[in-house]
């Protein structure tokens, strides 16, 4: 099975007087898993729904495998952020009836329904009415429902959300198969663990517009590609050398300064020289929620001169597209 | 199967086979026929106990005749006798020493007959009435020697009527029971389906099931499988009530007919009638989808659902009005606005008082503005069936008019 390509050029989504989404362009390979990243209201789901064709973009052009996305081209599983399910009806005929609106017939989706339920350790519960599942249970039939009659592209937002370690294993293994049987999967998660483990490339978005965009080592090289671990007693002096990321405890992360040394040997005599007491130092690759915070936690734009702008701009231009 | 089959067999299906449909279904007429049997019951129960507690019983009672007209033997046979001080007598009857006094005026065909009594409480007071009537009444036929004219005096004679129309005899009362049954079926239809369509239109809003289920199926196509379910649910209602109504009708009819002059079926009134109706239900539809297609959830829908009901139903109240007025400016209006035509319409149709010209006119306005209505709800269900958490504002319609993003 091949999965569905994603094309998105020059979108804007327009609420009252708010651009949501501002000019935002990005591609999606068949075959790729693609994380789409940024903080709430940075215009996800937005995107999302626009792409599903469930609202109507102000602008541009959103497109699955060449063409604007209508029911009955069918192939999609999408999870959305805010879901639920019929809560008086059974299990098995809320599943059965999804797996009808996919295109199955009947006893094909009473068919998979049953096995995905047997899978999940839900079966005895098949005939129960979906209010008196627990929320994980649910969670489970609803991303059944999603990955039902193996849909070309998944997209999953948030999935992990409010799943308890075991069932978010099993989760994103359900999710690991689907790409392993060639779909597209489009990824909207906080949690870059997940990101690091599943995507090929990334998205960031901020207020509606591209802010990052390529693969994670691009990202990573773009922020610096790596980051200062120091294990120290007391605070960490200001330099030139590096920047302050984060600082937890006894551990801080510094951002190194286009003047540093690539191995972090200016940043360590810099804290030395400053009176330091360090007792652990380690470069390592920046992390995924180390640039996260850095591209959320500041107000600073793609173009506002500073190393985060910078940063920005630069992995936007490498990703092949300009928001 | 189609996804708009789907849509309509899923729907359907999870309606009717819930317990607490049949139960609410079978219950309606299960109450309807109770209530009546117990009015009926009661009914003949208080006529019989008011007639025999206002008969005229032998009573003593003394009385002035300035008619000359009242008989004192048979004054005497229910306890009568003359009054020789018509003060003091009325003033007995204050003290509760004499049971009653009657007076007699000069001219009892058109003037009133004065009585005192002693209170026996509501409904035996009427006995006094009667026994006054029954002294005169017998009084005259006694003076009369012509049995016949003492039988004409004693009870009024039968009529029976034979009415015309266009060369043909005109149909009676019971002809405009059949047309106005879809009077009541609408009414019926209304309120057994007002809860039900709003809360399946909302359902997927309040359970945040509108993203996932709309990347399967259009919102056109979803919105238009909700209303042909419920339509279906309505006939399966209807019909329930319908079936065991028509076979009491039918076996009570012939006991009534003689008296109501014959049911008669009248092709043209039923067929207005009857497009009346399901023009009517589309527009009903048309509302209650527009209601769940505006709120969020079916709590805050119950406010705009009163409101759709009464716009539906209102004209009830103004019907025997309207049926008795047909050419009245409040009958226009009532007939002509466009929430009130469906039951207005069928209650004119039914006592034949729409005329053909404006039997077409109300069968066109009402599928016109059922198809406006249908095309806004779902205009407005398209757009917010996304919407989570807060209702659909007109200035959101506004500027889905002028081009904003909305729901597809």
């Amino acid at each position: 099975m091949s999965g569905a390509s994603i094309s998105v050029r020059d979108f804007v989504m327009r609420f009252g007087d708010r651009d949501v989404v501002d000019g935002l362009s990005f591609d999606v390979a068949p075959g790729e898993t693609f994380g789409l990243l940024g903080s709430n209201g940075s215009g996800k789901t937005t995107t999302i729904r626009a792409l599903l064709g469930i609202t109507t973009p102000t602008a541009g052009s959103l497109t699955i495998d060449g063409a604007p996305y209508r029911p009955a081209t069918g192939g999609i599983g999408y999870l959305p952020e805010e879901r639920g399910l019929y809560r008086k009806e059974s299990v098995i005929d809320v599943m059965t009836y999804f797996g009808m609106l996919r295109g199955l017939r009947r006893p094909e989706a009473v068919r998979w329904s049953t096995e995905y339920l047997e899978r999940i350790g839900l079966a005895d519960r098949a005939k129960l009415r979906v209010d008196k599942l627990s929320g994980g249970q649910q969670q489970k039939v609803q991303l059944g429902i999603t990955i039902m009659d193996r849909p070309r592209l998944l997209i999953l937002d948030e999935p992990t959300k409010g799943l308890d370690p075991v069932n978010r294993r099993l989760l994103l293994d359900l999710v690991d198969e689907r790409k392993a049987d060639g779909a597209t999967v489009v990824l909207v998660t906080h949690h870059m663990d997940e990101v690091e483990r599943l995507c090929d490339r990334i998205l960031l978005l901020r207020d509606g517009r591209a802010a990052a965009y390529g693969t994670i080592p691009d990202v990573q090289d773009a922020f610096g590609g790596a980051v200062a671990r120091v294990v120290l007693d007391g605070s960490v002096p200001p330099s030139d050398r590096y920047r302050l990321a984060r600082h937890e405890g006894h551990v801080a992360h510094l951002v190194p300064s286009a003047a540093a040394a690539a191995d972090g040997s200016d940043i360590l005599a810099s804290l030395v020289a400053a009176g330091v007491h360090v007792t652990g130092f380690e470069m390592r690759r920046i992390p995924l929620d180390e640039i996260f915070v850095q591209v959320y936690g500041h107000d600073a734009g793609a173009d506002d001169g500073s190393a985060v702008g910078r940063a920005l701009a630069g992995t936007v231009a490498r990703g092949g597209s300009a928001a | 199967m189609s996804r708009l089959g789907t849509v309509v067999r899923f729907e359907f299906v999870r309606a009717i086979k819930k317990p607490a449909f049949w139960i609410g279904t079978l219950a309606l007429p299960i109450v309807v026929i109770l209530v009546s049997v117990l009015v009926g019951v009661g009914q003949a129960a208080g006529s019989d106990s008011v007639s025999s507690s206002s008969s005229a019983t032998k009573t003593p009672f003394h009385y002035v005749d300035h008619s000359g007209l009242v008989s004192a033997s048979v004054a005497a046979q229910w306890g009568g006798s003359p009054s020789r001080d018509a003060a003091a007598d009325r003033a007995a009857v204050r003290a509760g020493t004499l049971e009653a006094f009657v007076e007699y005026p000069a001219k009892p065909s058109t003037q009133t007959i004065r009585i005192d009594a002693a209170d026996r409480g509501l409904f035996e007071n009427g006995g006094y009435s009667s026994l006054a009537e029954r002294v005169l009444e017998r009084s005259v036929a006694a003076a009369v020697d012509d049995d016949e004219a003492v039988a004409l005096l004693r009870s009024p004679p039968a009529t029976e009527l034979t009415a015309y129309a266009d060369g043909r005899v005109a149909p009676g009362w019971l002809s405009i029971v059949p047309p106005l049954l879809y009077v009541a079926a609408f009414f019926g239809i209304v309120i057994l389906l007002a809860t039900r369509m709003v809360t399946v239109v909302v359902e997927e809003k309040e359970n945040r099931i509108s993203e996932m289920i709309l990347t399967t199926v259009t919102a056109g196509d979803l919105i238009r499988g909700k209303v042909v379910a419920m339509l279906l649910v309505g006939l399966v209602q209807v019909g329930v009530v319908l079936v065991p109504g028509l076979v009491v009708a039918l076996a009570a009819l012939p006991l009534v007919a003689s008296r109501l002059g014959g049911l008669a079926l009248d092709p043209w009134r039923m067929v207005v009638g009857a497009l009346l109706l399901v023009g009517g239900v589309l527009l009903a539809c048309g509302l209650f989808v527009a209601v769940g297609a505006a709120v969020p959830s079916i709590k805050d829908a119950s406010t705009l659902q009163s409101a759709a009901i009464f716009a539906l139903i209102i004209p009830l109240y103004a019907a025997f009005f309207v049926m008795t007025t047909p050419s009245s400016p409040v009958a226009a209006f009532f007939t002509w606005f466009p929430t009130f035509t469906p039951i207005t319409a069928m209650v004119r149709n039914a006592v034949g008082t729409l005329s053909v010209v404006e039997s077409v006119a109300c069968i066109v306005e009402v599928f016109a503005a059922a198809a406006v209505l249908l095309w806004f709800a779902e205009y407005l269900f398209r757009h917010s069936v996304a919407q989570y958490g807060s209702k659909v504002t007109l200035r959101q319609i506004a500027g889905w008019r002028r081009g904003r993003p909305g729901t597809h």
